[in-house]
């Protein structure tokens, strides 16, 4: 993708957003206690000042010369491990925060690269085993200890 | 200067050095990522080693930064880049440990520069801000969201969107006027507002994450080169105008927000190489090319503070996150903390400079650690960092809704990245949002709304003033450059 069609896109983006954040602002109501300005006032002003960049942004997209684009990342490796990250999030409240994350590291690792085994199976645990010690035992805060294991 | 006597400041600033050298050496995780990863954990401090530690960190990765940038030529922060033109050329001539020396030396000499002037600057700044009327501190807030025009990297426009979006992001939660809730879609986690942390690490940690793993493995370090040696009178004597010309620099830079420290180290070394009596030598393992960006950079470390305590502006990514730490204590930079909290600034001020002393003292010994830690495997380091991530965002407020909202602030920094936008006018929109509209309400109210109040109150206009011919300035110079 050119410069400039991610620019458009950005564009787009920009004003969907304002659209739908002016929506939401227009929507809001008034209270008893309020000023002349109103809890919508100033977000219809930033959504007109979205609005505006975006549609400037199109504008000297479509206008100016092609650009080449810098590269861009990977999207799949990042999708994958936003993936991984979310199914940690889900998994916490079930398995527990030390296997959760232990898992979590291990599959991590694993995507990133590392070779399967003995040495990242001992890292999954390491971490998971570490964590729990710094965060649970020595800071005191409370994780989800996992209702598979009767925790709450 | 309590922080001397607190063993506890103490230990927080030398443990924020030791992290931020480290942090600062691993290629990929700059000063404000590794500030933003411990900004969670400051949640359980008291605010002075909390803040302390924060600094300490940005003071460390300043100087682990140059460990890669002189042995490998890969720079571990953005502001080391320029030492690798000559640190490099020195290490392939074996002298990488000397290169290591001026780059620690002058660092140190740079950061207590920097710290004199933040001392010096910043009080006096305050007191004139504290006359300001609502009125000016709304015409400040637009002033603080202008200076997008310098952070935008190029582009005025998108830094604008990128700022929209944190204004927005700034007015989730109860309005401060009436109390209605605001863009909280009916989730009661909503209703206290997205806290400014999750926003910083979301766009700093986990959006670098995201892209890291789709980037090759890290350079490694050899063993070789790797006895650190501290410069001889003879050659200090010899650096002292090249880093003379590094403080010059890095105050002017720092004290500009947006400018940051790798601007400051590439025109300093500019500069030492003209006024140097031999410059054909730059770029071929001059130490001198070492020194002016090592103390341009550093000194920047302070000077960038300036306008954050002073304003309550932050002018970089890592002046940002400081301030996202002093938030989480309930503190607000700008003029009235030197009213209700001069212990803290006093504090900061006295951690600073244990921290130029814990980097002196530490960068003798970490360098072997430090290239150890480079030369772990990637895979494992992207783990540990995430696995971090997630549990020291959840240990804030025992939420695993912020921790996905960090991810989703993640995805979209990610995206922003991708796009060129700039992340730090979002972050400057959100710590800046509630500022702006309050005070701008607030003047209304009480001049019964008329909004002549801008312009009658002479602070307020001439803040005003120059945020528009600011903007304006980068508009034209935006336009010349695509004409």
């Amino acid at each position: 993708m050119s410069a400039s069609a991610r620019d458009i896109a950005l564009g787009l983006a920009a004003l969907v957003l304002a659209g739908a954040y002016w929506a939401l602002a227009v929507d809001l109501p008034i209270s008893l206690l309020s000023d002349a300005v109103g809890p919508g006032g100033v977000p219809v002003a930033i959504a007109m000042l979205m609005a505006a960049a975006g549609v400037v942004l199109i504008l000297r997209s479509l206008v100016g010369a092609p650009r080449e684009a810098p590269p861009s990342p990977a999207h799949g490796r990042a999708a994958g491990l936003l993936a991984l990250l979310v199914a940690y999030v889900l998994a916490v409240p079930f398995i527990g925060y030390p296997m959760a994350l232990g898992l979590l590291a291990g599959a991590i690792a694993l995507y990133a690269g590392a070779r399967s085994g003995l040495g990242l199976a001992a890292f999954a645990i390491g971490i998971g085993v570490l964590f729990w010690f710094g965060f649970v035992r020595v800071m005191g805060i409370p994780f989800p200890a996992g209702t598979l294991f009767g925790g709450i | 200067m309590g922080a001397f006597t607190d063993p506890w400041t103490v230990a927080t600033a030398f443990g924020g050095v030791l992290w931020g050298i480290l942090g600062g050496a691993l290629p990929g995780i700059s000063p404000s990522i590794a500030m933003a990863l411990l900004l969670p954990f400051t949640y359980g401090m008291e605010p002075i080693p909390a803040i302390v530690l924060l600094a300490s960190v940005y003071v460390g990765a300043e100087y682990g930064g140059s460990i890669p940038a002189i042995l490998i030529r890969t720079p571990g922060t953005n502001s080391a880049a320029a030492t690798t033109l000559d640190g490099y050329e020195m290490a392939r001539q074996g002298k990488g440990g000397e290169a290591l020396g001026i780059s620690l030396i002058s660092g140190l000499v740079g950061g207590l520069f920097g710290l004199v002037v933040l001392v010096l600057a910043t009080e006096p700044l305050a007191r004139v801000a504290l006359a300001f009327t609502p009125a000016a501190y709304f015409g400040l807030a637009v002033l603080g969201l202008s200076v997008i025009a310098s952070l935008a990297g190029g582009s005025l426009t998108k830094g604008l969107i990128a700022a929209a979006l944190g204004l927005m992001v700034a007015t989730v939660g109860t309005d401060p006027v009436s109390g209605v809730p605001r863009f909280t879609f009916g989730s009661p986690e909503l209703l206290g507002g997205i806290r400014p942390i999750l926003v910083m690490v979301g766009l700093f940690a986990v959006a670098e994450m995201l892209v890291q793993i789709g980037e090759p493995e890290w350079a490694k370090v050899e063993a070789r080169d790797t006895r650190l040696k501290l410069p001889s009178l003879a050659m200090f004597r010899r650096l002292l105008p090249a880093q003379a010309i590094g403080c010059g620099i890095g105050t002017f830079e720092g004290v500009t927000p947006g400018a940051g420290g790798t601007i400051a180290a590439f025109m300093a070394y500019n500069e030492a190489r003209r006024w140097s009596k031999n410059p054909d030598a730059f770029g071929k393992g001059a130490p001198e090319g070492v020194a002016a960006p090592e103390s341009a950079n550093n000194v920047v470390t302070a000077t960038a503070l300036v306008p954050l305590l002073s304003l309550g502006i932050p002018g970089s990514n890592s002046a940002a996150i400081l301030l996202g730490g002093f938030l989480v204590h309930g503190l607000t930079p700008g003029p009235l903390l030197f009213e209700r909290a001069p212990d803290v600034v006093w504090g900061l001020y006295g951690g600073l400079l244990i921290a130029n002393i814990a980097m002196l003292l530490l960068g003798l010994v970490i360098l072997t650690p430090a290239l150890w830690l480079v030369n772990r495997p990637k895979p494992f380091l992207v783990a540990t960092i995430l696995a971090l991530i997630v549990s020291g965002v959840f240990a804030i407020e025992q939420s695993l809704f912020d921790v996905g909202l960090v991810l989703v602030v993640g995805v979209i920094g990610y995206f922003l990245r991708w796009a060129g936008v700039p992340v730090l006018p979002l972050v400057l929109g959100v710590v800046l949002g509630f500022m702006l509209e309050s005070n701008y309400r607030r003047s209304l109210v009480l001049s019964g709304g008329d909004h002549r109040v801008f312009i009658e109150d002479p602070v307020a206009l001439g803040l005003l003033t120059a945020a528009v011919l600011l903007t304006g300035f980068s508009l034209w110079r935006e336009f010349r450059r695509n004409a």
